[in-house]
């Protein structure tokens, strides 16, 4: 099911509500666990009930490995960690990267290994990556494994289960312990209403506007610079606010269950440095990059040369995440070698070029990889290349085909470049002129501004959900 | 403190619903799909939107349905010549789901007592495909009558433009010319002037390889499609009005890029689906061996035909020259063949490589 659908916001959601804070009347806070774990459930195998023997599998292993692990001592522990480790890889890669690793093999070696053509279930490399991070934690005596059904809850609660945030166990369980949680609270439910529409609009609005005019783009050939620079900045702005709409509208499903769960964006295109992007961008996934691959190779601590090799191994590992195919690799190599180069540079060097150009160039380098990372072949992305340096061939009239009969209405090709270069200039100055939504959470109040605000989000944001589309990173 | 959230949570429903009350009475006013009355010459119209409405409220007693084949039809013409009350709603690219979505929409309307549907095979060898029609304006439900209240395309897209061409209308200034025939319902999708037609157009087109005949998988082909047409025919409500099934003149350059196998297996669906249509008593034209379609000079790509054609086919359906029965249905499809190899000999050199 996806957050931005009639039947999340009108069925699912009000009846899970209504029923939840129902159970708080009950003294016991065990029913009302057990409801979010069957409500989660419900939501992942709303489209395939199929994900649902996977999920459950999963997290059966992944528990059992961890009390193994928290109760055996020495090679034990070992064992059981590297069990969990090779299972949870094993999970991923099978119905991740079996197609790409085959085709590879097959085109290196000359054999015909057959395709599998699996169909990615939701969100796997996020709750994989949330489990193994806990197996980790668990023997690194980091973590503690309550019971089963608490460790349920933690993986499957349904504002997070999909696309992240990738959240630790040790920031969610207190919250499903705390006892105070459990009523219903009008205020934080207001802050939730609040930034849940915040992330409605960024997604059904912009978002899925912007999608239709990069689905056009990235079909298109000899693409003009005017077309080049619109379809990446295009999808450079998507990226951002479907994403980073999910995470708002997990942030916001989060309070008005009275849980906390960490933003996930925080200005991204604003970063001087790609180091900084990182930082501020899939937050919770660069924190746990870092803390189970970067820190455990060694991070800074073994020498300039070393740190390179790990930053470089780290965005990677962090392309090959993203997606089975060699355009996501080099996507995340070439982040890991910008980052090297930055620090090759040093911060000092850095700080002394004017901030309005570290944030330029920054921006332009990511707005450039991104084209990697959306394209489906390196021709794909050379198009768009191409079309970004083809100085000598503006093309506005292309505007239209990138445009195309969005939403049934074909407009004259004035109209159509007028649209779509004014709202491309409007969101970027969104992006860099406005202030993010975790800053605007901070200054909610209950006032009449704050009240149109939200509704005219919500009726607005309704309006766009007669085009409903999935979320980009559900892909990944 | 917490009553001053509850009050506000009471706030935002409050002004929700009040604005989703201001909008539905607008597009219940401005009702820019026609589905509650129908405004022609005043707004911009997509016919994938407008046919519900339109097959669902106008006035007409006969429908002419089909793909880009048919959407040159003048309606002036027809009106003229057939002595109906004509609707026309051309779609391109029609698939058969789309074609019995509309089909069973217009017998619920009851209006029309004659039905023009046009005869295409493409629509039969394709698997099941999703309808591009948005479902809701298909329907009178509630929840579909909220979501034409409260949808993306009418907001966003049309509501914006058909006011604007209201107030031009109220200010007394000329809209521009190119909406002219974009809102005018006999009008719909008619897109005879906006190209070049002629035999170097037709054959740079095929040999850049931007007009082409669709691949299609000939595996089980013929049965595929024959029991595609089963459904179709079992579907028709003939006792709902006469119904006119004609084969549009595609160019023979069409029928010449089909390999043997498939040309082979489209004959024999062909020879299927007049046999049933036959069977059933329902008329069919076949325009497909008519002199001027090895004369490529009429046709902008290897289907697509000028509008003249379209003025030509609605006369012929008052004669019998093209109109097939048991006794000369064969001899059609062995014009056929023989028109596809005459014209195979005479253009070999496009079909050189």
């Amino acid at each position: 099911m996806v957050f931005s659908s009639y039947i999340f916001i009108f069925a699912f959601l009000p009846i899970v509500l209504v029923l939840y804070y129902a159970l708080s009347k009950l003294k016991s806070p065990l029913y009302q666990r057990a409801f979010l774990i069957a409500a989660s459930l419900f939501f992942y195998g709303y489209y395939n009930v199929m994900y649902l023997l996977l999920i459950v599998a999963s997290i059966v292993v992944n528990y059992l490995v961890c009390l193994v692990i928290q109760k055996g001592n020495g090679a034990t522990k070992k064992i059981f960690l590297a069990v969990g480790v090779l299972f949870n890889v094993f999970l991923l890669g099978y119905f991740k990267y079996y197609d790409f690793f085959f085709e590879n093999i097959n085109s290196v070696f000359g054999t015909s290994f057959a395709m599998k053509n699996l169909i990615l279930p939701l969100g796997i490399s996020f709750f994989t990556f949330q489990q193994l991070s806990f197996v980790v934690s668990v023997y690194k005596k980091e973590e503690k494994v309550a019971n089963l059904w608490d460790y349920v809850l933690f993986v499957t609660f349904f504002p997070q289960l999909v696309a992240g945030p990738i959240v630790l166990y040790s920031e969610m369980i207190p919250q499903f312990m705390d006892n105070s949680r459990r009523y219903f609270n009008s205020e934080n439910f207001s802050s939730g209403l609040y930034i849940f529409g915040m992330g409605l609009v960024k997604k059904a609005v912009i978002a899925d506007t912007l999608a239709s005019f990069v689905n056009n783009g990235y079909g298109m050939s000899n693409i003009g610079l005017a077309a080049g620079w619109t379809i990446s900045l295009s999808y450079t702005l998507q990226l951002y606010f479907d994403f980073s709409g999910y995470s708002d509208m997990a942030v916001g499903l989060g309070k008005m269950f009275n849980i906390d769960i960490p933003f996930n964006f925080l200005s991204p295109y604003k970063s001087k440095s790609i180091s900084e992007f990182w930082r501020r961008w899939h937050i919770t996934l660069g924190r746990a990059l870092s803390t189970y691959i970067y820190i455990p190779l060694g991070g800074n601590r073994k020498g300039q040369v070393r740190t390179y090799i790990n930053l470089f191994v780290t965005f990677f590992v962090s392309g090959l995440w993203h997606g089975a195919a060699w355009t996501f690799v080099l996507w995340g190599v070439l982040h890991g070698l910008f980052s090297v180069i930055e620090r090759f540079i040093g911060e000092q060097r850095l700080q002394k070029i004017p901030n309005i150009v570290r944030v330029a160039v920054t921006f332009l380098i990511v707005n450039a990889l991104w084209v990697l990372f959306r394209a489906e072949s390196f021709a794909d992305a050379i198009e768009v290349y191409k079309g970004m340096i083809s100085f000598g061939n503006i093309n506005l009239g292309q505007l239209a085909t990138v445009v195309g009969t969005e939403g049934g209405v074909n407009l004259p090709t004035v109209m159509d470049c007028a649209y779509i270069i004014g709202l491309v200039a409007s969101l970027l100055y969104v992006v860099f002129g406005q202030n993010n939504s975790a800053f605007r959470l901070e200054k909610f109040l209950p006032t009449k501004k704050f009240a149109i605000i939200t509704a005219v989000m919500f009726v607005v944001a309704l309006l766009c959900l007669s085009r409903e589309s999935v979320f980009i990173y559900f892909n990944f | 403190m917490k009553n001053k959230y509850a009050k506000w949570l009471f706030g935002v429903l409050a002004i929700v619903l009040v604005l989703v009350t201001i909008l539905s009475t607008v597009v219940y006013i401005v009702d820019p799909f026609f589905q509650f009355r129908v405004k022609d010459d005043k707004y911009l119209i997509n016919v994938r939107f407008a046919c519900g409405g339109l097959i669902k409220n106008y006035d007409y007693d006969a429908l002419i349905l089909g793909s880009s084949m048919t959407q040159n039809f003048d309606m002036d013409v027809f009106r003229e010549v057939q002595g109906v009350n004509p609707l026309h709603i051309g779609i391109g690219g029609l698939e058969y789901e789309e074609e019995l979505e509309l089909l069973e929409l217009a017998y619920d309307a009851g209006r029309a007592d004659k039905y023009f549907l046009s005869a295409e095979l493409y629509m039969f060898t394709g698997d099941a495909k999703k309808s591009r029609l948005p479902q809701y304006l298909l329907k009178d439900d509630l929840l579909s009558r909220c979501r034409y209240f409260l949808n993306y395309e009418a907001w966003f897209r049309f509501i914006p433009i058909d006011l604007g061409l209201m107030t031009l209308e109220k200010l007394g200034i000329s809209r521009p010319a190119a909406f002219d025939s974009r809102t005018s319902i006999d009008d719909i999708e008619n897109w005879e002037t906006d190209f070049e037609y002629g035999e170097e157009v037709v054959i740079s087109n095929f040999l850049s390889g931007a007009y082409g005949v669709s691949e299609v998988g000939t595996d089980n082909l013929y049965e595929k499609t024959t029991k595609k047409m089963d459904t179709y025919f079992d579907s028709l409500q003939l006792d709902k009005g006469e119904h006119v099934l004609f084969f549009p003149p595609y160019s023979m350059l069409y029928w010449a890029s089909c390999s043997d196998e498939l040309f082979d297996i489209m004959l024999d669906s062909k020879r299927y689906y007049i046999e049933k249509a036959l069977e059933k008593g329902i008329k069919v034209y076949d325009f497909q061996t008519a002199e001027f379609t090895s004369d490529l000079n009429n046709y902008k790509d290897l289907t697509h035909y000028s509008g003249e054609i379209n003025d030509w086919m609605t006369e012929q359906f008052l004669s019998d020259d093209y109109l097939l029965t048991n006794e000369n249905a064969d001899d059609f499809l062995s014009a056929l063949r023989v028109k596809r190899n005459d014209f195979l000999k005479e253009k070999a050199e496009l079909f050189s490589n």
